[in-house]
């Protein structure tokens, strides 16, 4: 995967450049702004991180002159400004994420990897968890080697679950992604009872009055 | 005031009785002095009973006759009689006339005044010696007349100084108070401002003596508000200036192979980012009047479930489980960035101060007027002692701790003064912590 870094704090370049090279990625770092633009241009990146506070051209100008010439690239804005306004900026301007420095190197690595599932599909047909073997695009899952029928919403959330592995995700967030307008109010429960009962107890756990999430 | 409109009724009391005293006894001398102006060279014994009618005109000339109208009494005026007595004695003290013939004890021949007891009544007395005739002359009144007189006259001026007094005590008292309300104005109009309201007072209501100190006074604000502002400022620059490098810390601290070093730089790199936060937080807790702080409505309910999703994978790590147990089901005016910081401190000590595998409960409840928000844990707790000196900034429980700032919960309870809540801090009945956050669902407006 190739990763364009637009970032003006040296240091904070080459650590990440160092970092993301040791887990696997291609990347190009650049430290002034209206570089950062040409190079958005003439390299084909799969994702951007990119920087508000930069020098010669500001963060917020790339991204909309980007956008504006077409480029749909996913951008990930990293700042050190954390206020709500500047967060909404970023993304009416066309930002896909938003990563408040300091961050964690494996925060970073898991935004980047879903970015880049979300322009790119799957890196791979195939998604492995514990006991379970998922091929996304026959939208079928396997427990021990079984073949398990699931409904649309099950399989859904199911999916949604495992991309944030370890991560808590709370109904709000859930009943947002599955349903497009208000659902019943237990209907979120029925589907997590139903995927308990065909692929085991303890797949998912609750995380009372909050949410669900699948350990790591 | 009224004491010294007392005073003054005193004052002039005892000057009128003194007075009084002056004119009576300048009546007695005048009478003495006629006299022996009248008397002829020699006396001789047959001349006394001519000399005695000459006395009898004399006195009734210099009596003095007071009529006193007393007017809830209308036909029972009083008579005072100032009766003069006049004696002419030898040089040695023998009578020779005098005009009360019921008088049968003279005065003591001694010149000037005197005060002397005849027949059991107290008389004022004054003689004089007529070298030439060697004679003494004396006239007197009686004292008990002379001072009722007096008592009278000094009385009959009180009522009208009582009056005048009491209408000029009322007329400063409202001319005072009329004087004053422009300055009762400009206090009542700083006591009602909040502590960080910096706005200049409005100078047309005021008198023009007045002005210039009301200008300066807004001078001063507009100061102290620049001063307040640049101190933000720099908090706030101060705090993102240095959260890049920490990124960079960060970053490179992933690069470096495992191990206690590397444990002991992640958890102090991971603290000062704490550090970094909680002063933004600070100095984004600015003034009202910096406009800054934007209330808006704030689901309550769900955003307790986002920060204790965010802090969830931190509890997992301890083995502890959370959970959010009751909604508001409805919005509050709040500003959400803040609100946030507020759960996310709370929770986050909760977690950092309490035992493994505890079980962390954050509570929602709501009344009419408020909801609240507890959050408890079954940890060490904190000391009774210790209770109120937790809100203050830099307090640390155990200053051994080297992973608190002592700042979450000053930032916590300026956040919620901020919004017109309440927090407090007791014991969860097993023991541990239990912080509850009461917010007001309708923001007062300021």
């Amino acid at each position: 995967m190739k990763i364009l870094l637009i970032e003006d704090d040296q240091l904070l370049a080459r650590g990440i450049t160092t970092s993301l090279k040791v887990r696997g990625y291609q990347i190009d770092s650049i430290l002034r702004g209206d570089h950062g633009l040409s190079a958005i241009q003439d390299l084909s990146a799969d994702v951007i991180i990119l920087d508000l506070n930069l020098p010669y051209l500001d963060g917020l100008q790339v991204l909309s002159q980007a956008r504006a010439k077409g480029i749909t690239t996913p951008v990930l804005i990293i700042t050190a400004r954390d206020a709500i306004a500047q967060r909404i900026q970023g993304l009416d301007l066309g930002a896909d994420d938003y990563l408040v420095k300091p961050f964690d190197m494996d925060e970073l690595d898991a935004r980047i990897r879903a970015l880049y599932r979300r322009a790119h599909g799957r890196c791979s047909d195939e998604l492995r968890y514990r006991e379970l073997r998922i091929i996304t695009s026959a939208r079928q899952v396997y427990l021990k080697g079984e073949l398990i029928e699931l409904g649309r919403r099950e399989y859904d959330l199911l999916l949604l679950l495992l991309d944030s592995k370890a991560r808590v995700l709370t109904r709000r967030q859930l009943e947002d992604s599955l349903y497009e307008e208000e659902p019943e109010s237990n209907a979120l429960e029925v589907h997590v009872h139903n995927l308990r009962k065909k692929l085991g107890r303890d797949l998912i756990n609750t995380v009372r009055g909050v949410g669900y999430f699948v350990a790591a | 005031m009224l004491l010294v409109g007392i005073g003054m009724m005193l004052m002039a009391s005892q000057k009128v009785s003194h007075e009084a005293e002056e004119v009576f006894d300048a009546v007695l001398v005048q009478a003495t002095l006629v006299v022996q102006s009248m008397l002829p060279d020699e006396l001789e014994t047959d001349e006394y009973e001519e000399g005695k009618s000459i006395l009898y005109e004399i006195e009734e000339h210099f009596s003095t006759t007071f009529i006193q109208q007393d007017s809830t009494l209308p036909d029972s005026n009083r008579f005072f009689k100032n009766t003069i007595a006049i004696a002419i004695q030898s040089e040695a003290g023998a009578p020779l006339l005098t005009s009360q013939p019921q008088k049968q004890t003279l005065p003591q021949t001694k010149a000037g005044f005197s005060l002397q007891q005849i027949n059991n009544q107290t008389w004022k007395v004054f003689s004089i010696f007529d070298q030439e005739r060697k004679l003494w002359i004396s006239s007197s009144h009686l004292q008990e007349t002379r001072l009722e007189v007096i008592k009278e006259v000094a009385l009959s001026i009180l009522p009208v100084l009582a009056l005048g007094t009491l209408i000029i005590c009322l007329a400063l008292f409202f001319i005072v108070k009329k004087g004053l309300s422009p300055l009762t104005k400009i206090s009542s109009n700083l006591q009602t401002r909040q502590s960080n309201d910096l706005q200049a007072i409005a100078l047309d209501e005021f008198p023009v003596e007045l002005k210039a100190t009301l200008s300066s006074l807004n001078n001063m604000f507009v100061k102290v508000s620049l001063g307040v502002q640049r101190e933000q400022g720099f908090t706030d620059d101060a705090a993102h200036q240095l959260r890049t490098p920490l990124a960079a810390m960060l970053v490179h601290l992933d690069a470096l192979p495992q191990g206690d070093a590397r444990a002991a730089l992640y958890d102090s790199a991971i603290n000062m980012s704490r550090l970094v936060n909680q002063l933004l937080q600070l100095a984004r807790l600015s003034p009202k009047s910096n406009g800054n702080t934007s209330f808006e409505s704030v689901n309550i309910d769900q955003l307790c479930a986002q920060v204790i999703a965010q802090l969830h994978p931190k509890a997992q790590e301890k083995q502890m489980s959370l959970a959010l147990i009751g909604d508001t089901s409805r919005n509050i005016m709040a500003n959400k960035l803040l609100l946030e910081a507020v759960l996310i401190n709370i929770l986050d000590n909760a977690i950092r101060y309490s035992s493994p595998s505890d079980n962390i409960q954050m509570l929602l409840e709501q009344s009419a007027k408020h909801c609240s928000i507890t959050v408890l844990d079954h940890g060490p707790g904190i000391a009774v002692e210790d209770r109120e000196q937790v809100w203050e900034r830099f307090f640390r429980v155990d200053y051994n701790d080297t992973n608190g700032s002592g700042l979450g919960l000053a930032i916590v309870r300026e956040i919620i003064y901020l919004h017109d809540g309440q927090c407090q801090l007791s014991e969860t009945e097993d023991g541990g912590v239990t912080i509850t956050i009461q917010l007001p669902i309708a923001k007062s407006l300021h």
